[in-house]
């Protein structure tokens, strides 16, 4: 594809208008308006689809219809247009042809007027937006019910609506060579340390991708820690999360046509917080937030401990369950390691399915999943009973921290590998394995199992409980205080 | 990029660590009585303390002695040349011993030479990973070694015994004695602090009395418990530490030798991956090369000792980790701080004469 061009504007309109329909390969949907303001020829170009009509005319047809100057020449008309007309509340002077064609893919109406070097390019976008509705991932009982959509702009004034402070910055970066997405740095000033924006900027200025169309694309290259396991990085689609996170000190980045926005740099802890938790009072929040933490331990590790248990280590279970399990394995036909393995399988297809199906739909999985295939399975003696329990238990913990899912699969799936083969100490070696690799991660100087390693005392409060209100004013949360001792930085 | 450094919390939690293995892999040949060896560790802790007095003063004057004695590139090639072979030959024991402990109480899991190797590569994973990742996740692994003393000690539903502290008799001494030198033995974190010492931050010497004290009293808390509850019971499985966990019985969990054996290995990964991280050093280039190669070689040596190839008796691994806590431990700080005090008064005296 040929890069943007970089020539000036043309005084010919018919040099300009020549331009643009090659740069655009006589692009159906390039629009020209031919018109004639006092004699003086001008056009005016859109982008169909992506300007409203009715808006255009209103904004920029009628007023040039109106306009009445004897013996006008083409200074006069692009003064007109350019300083003493109001069209648009989005007006910019069009220099290059690289300009032009950015305005005109977001959404602008530009005017050239013959005999004039420069255009002018109005803000005039009507394509079709979501309107704002709930979260789709992030739910909740007592917080907002605003999400964010795929227009940045909408999304920005969501944020601002929730933050009425000046120091609420928005800045704009690009990337993407072909796609040239509009990414937005949100942060608030004198609260995020220069030093995360500068990082976050030069980061985003190394992509090289052809498209970036989705938050996954951004997520690689901000965070610094090739290998792992956890993301320093988190989405959200909430606008109330994102304006509690940057008065931390944090920056969330807004991408056009993603209806998520990133936070940078995300704690491990911070994935067991809820906004419900803020709404609710402290002992009940932070009794659910240990639910969560207990949650996550069992969707990780409960199969594999438990066929580790069962297989290398019956004499650590209690006389009675152990019984249990030999009555139960006596009557099926394959180890409990390959049944824990095809039940995991069947779990994540089933799941899979049920993600991808059209919701009305949807809902035969459920039945056929969980009545048919699971009862079945137990009744003909293919599975045994207390290993569908283990699962049904693990599956219903792993939607509990929708946002660790990835992590939580993978991670069940390599405990039951290791606790199959070399039962505890296979566990042990992994965990101990993980353990470094989630310690080491710090992609932005902030180490991602802060505040508990290293230790932040003070901030270990709002992990192990759900601080109230009035803790919180007294001390004001700061990403930069979680280096800790023992974090060096970058 | 800037170096790594650790807090002295997390040095403190290191070295604790370090030698909570080396007591977690201690087999007692028979145990009598555990009363002597209490006494043996109160006199070994004391020589300790005397042996750690060098590197206490090289902590404090750490900086200064690291600027003067670093100028010289021979001297730091050769200190990181014996640093790496020293603790290339602990890893390698430390894996063998594993093993051994692995095999001697869950033979059925895996080979052992497929435990050494396991071992030893997540160690050089986490060696490679860096320092720092280390340290903090050694936190973690610390306290949950913490609470699962304390829970074992709970829910022990042995009776804690004061009639089976029988004073030390003539018969003891010898095992008291043994206890010492193995304890003395034990004084890695001697090495491990000159290993370390580039990581480390100002006030790491308050990490040393806190290592001396802390862990006089776990193990001596360890012994007693041991004492008061099992006696000569501890013959049995031969791992005290271990034998602690038989009795320890809850509803869910019957025994505690596979949670013991689950929270060791997560300590020998980790202290392995000090061990490693610090013989890597010895290369100029910090790749992957630089930590597979010293794993490999310590794999390599615990292999041809579990098979007997290489004999090793407990004696003279002992001798061989005394003349490294010595040479490592308390010579080369020693000579550190004379080179640096002979070089600050050479330099007062030739300022003093340039003055006049």
């Amino acid at each position: 594809m040929p890069e943007a061009n970089e020539k000036r504007i043309f005084q010919s309109l018919e040099r300009n208008l020549a331009e643009l329909k090659s740069i655009f390969g006589e692009s159906q949907d390039l629009n020209i308006a031919r018109v004639s303001v006092e004699g003086v020829k001008c056009a005016v170009v859109t982008i169909e689809g992506m300007v409203a009509p009715k808006d255009l005319a209103n904004m920029l047809f009628d007023p040039i219809t109106e306009y009445k100057k004897r013996n006008a020449d083409a200074e006069d008309v692009f003064k007109f247009f350019s300083e003493e007309g109001i069209f648009s509340n989005d007006e910019k002077v069009v220099n290059l042809f690289s300009e032009a064609n950015e305005y005109l893919c977001s959404g602008f109406a530009l005017v050239f007027v013959h005999g004039i070097s420069h255009g002018m390019a109005y803000g005039a976008q009507g394509f079709a937006i979501r309107s704002v509705s709930e979260p789709a991932t992030e739910s909740n009982l007592k917080g907002a019910k605003e999400a964010f959509i795929e227009n940045i702009r909408t999304n920005m004034s969501l944020i601002r609506r929730r933050v009425k402070n000046p120091a609420l910055r928005f800045e704009y970066l690009k990337a993407g060579k072909t796609s040239k997405t509009v990414l937005c740095l949100v942060y608030i000033d004198g609260k995020t340390p220069e030093r995360l924006r500068s990082m976050i900027k030069e980061r985003i200025h190394k992509i090289k991708l052809d498209m970036v169309l989705t938050s996954g694309n951004i997520e690689p290259f901000l965070a610094k820690n090739k290998g792992a396991f956890f993301s320093s990085t988190s989405t959200t689609e909430r606008p109330d999360v994102v304006a509690s996170k940057i008065s931390e000190g944090r920056a969330a980045i807004l991408i056009d046509g993603v209806p998520f926005a990133l936070i940078c740099p995300t704690l491990f802890i911070e994935n067991f917080q809820t906004v419900d938790d803020y709404s609710e009072k402290p002992y009940y929040a932070t009794y659910m937030r240990w639910i969560r933490f207990a949650a996550f331990f069992i969707a990780t590790m409960l199969p594999g401990l438990y066929l580790a248990a069962a297989t290398h280590h019956p004499e650590v279970l209690a006389r009675a369950l152990l019984l249990n399990l030999i009555a139960n394995a006596e009557n099926t036909p394959y180890s409990l390691f390959a049944e824990m393995l095809i039940v995991i399988l069947m779990f994540e297809i089933l799941k899979e399915a049920g993600l991808r199906l059209p919701k009305t739909i949807g809902g035969a999985v459920s039945i056929v999943g969980g009545l048919v295939i699971g009862d079945a399975a137990v009744t003909s003696g293919l599975i045994s009973a207390p290993l569908l329990i283990v699962i049904g238990i693990t599956a219903t913990s792993s939607f509990v921290i929708p946002g660790l899912n990835a992590q939580t699969t993978i991670l069940r799936i390599l405990n039951v590998i290791v606790g199959g083969f070399f039962g505890f100490f296979g566990i042990a070696v992994l965990m101990a394995v993980l353990l470094v690799n989630t310690c080491v991660t710090d992609s932005f100087a902030v180490p991602y199992t802060a505040p508990a390693f290293p230790l932040t005392v003070r901030a270990m409060r709002d992990v192990i409980t759900r601080r109230t209100f009035l803790k919180m004013q007294e001390f004001e949360a700061d990403i930069d205080s979680l280096n800790g001792v023992g974090g060096s930085g970058e | 990029m800037k170096q790594a450094k650790i807090s002295t919390g997390q040095f403190f939690i290191l070295i604790m660590l370090s030698r909570i293995m080396h007591v977690m892999l201690y087999k007692a040949n028979t145990f009598t009585s555990g009363t002597p060896l209490m006494l043996g560790l109160l006199i070994s802790t004391a020589i300790e303390a005397l042996l750690a007095v060098p590197v206490f003063i090289f902590l404090l004057k750490r900086e200064e002695i690291l600027q003067t004695v670093l100028k010289n590139e021979r001297l730091k090639t050769v200190l990181k040349a014996l640093l790496a072979l020293y603790f290339i030959f602990v890893s390698g024991i430390t894996l063998y011993l594993f093993a051994e402990f692995m095999h001697s109480e869950f033979a059925l899991i895996a080979l052992p030479w497929l435990i050494i190797v396991a071992l030893a590569a997540a160690g050089a994973y986490c060696a490679h990973l860096g320092i720092e990742g280390i340290a903090r996740a050694g936190t973690a692994v610390f306290w949950v070694f913490i609470a699962l003393m304390v829970l074992m000690a709970v829910v022990n539903q042995g009776r804690y015994d004061p009639l089976n502290l029988i004073p030390v008799r003539k018969s003891d001494l010898k095992m008291m004695w043994d206890y010492v030198v193995w304890d003395i033995s034990s004084c890695r974190w001697l090495p491990l602090t000159l290993g370390l010492v580039s990581y480390l931050k100002q006030g790491a010497q308050k990490a040393a009395i806190g290592y001396l004290v802390t862990k006089f009293v776990l193990i001596e808390g360890v012994l007693l418990l041991i004492t008061m509850i099992l006696w000569t019971f501890v013959d049995v499985p031969g791992y005290p530490i271990l034998a602690l966990g038989v009795y320890a019985k809850t509803d869910i969990i019957r025994q505690f030798n596979a949670i013991n054996m689950f929270v060791w290995a997560l300590n020998c990964v980790l202290v392995n991956g000090v061990y490693l991280n610090i013989a890597s050093a010895s290369f100029k280039k910090k790749n992957w090369l630089s930590v597979l190669v010293p794993a490999a070689l310590a794999a390599a040596f615990a292999i041809l000792c579990y098979k007997q190839i290489i004999h090793l008796t407990t004696d003279v691994q002992n001798l061989i980790m005394l003349v490294g806590i010595v040479l490592l431990g308390v010579l080369v700080p020693l000579a550190a701080i004379i080179y640096w005090r002979v070089k600050v008064k050479c330099e007062k005296l030739r300022q003093s004469f340039y003055r006049q």
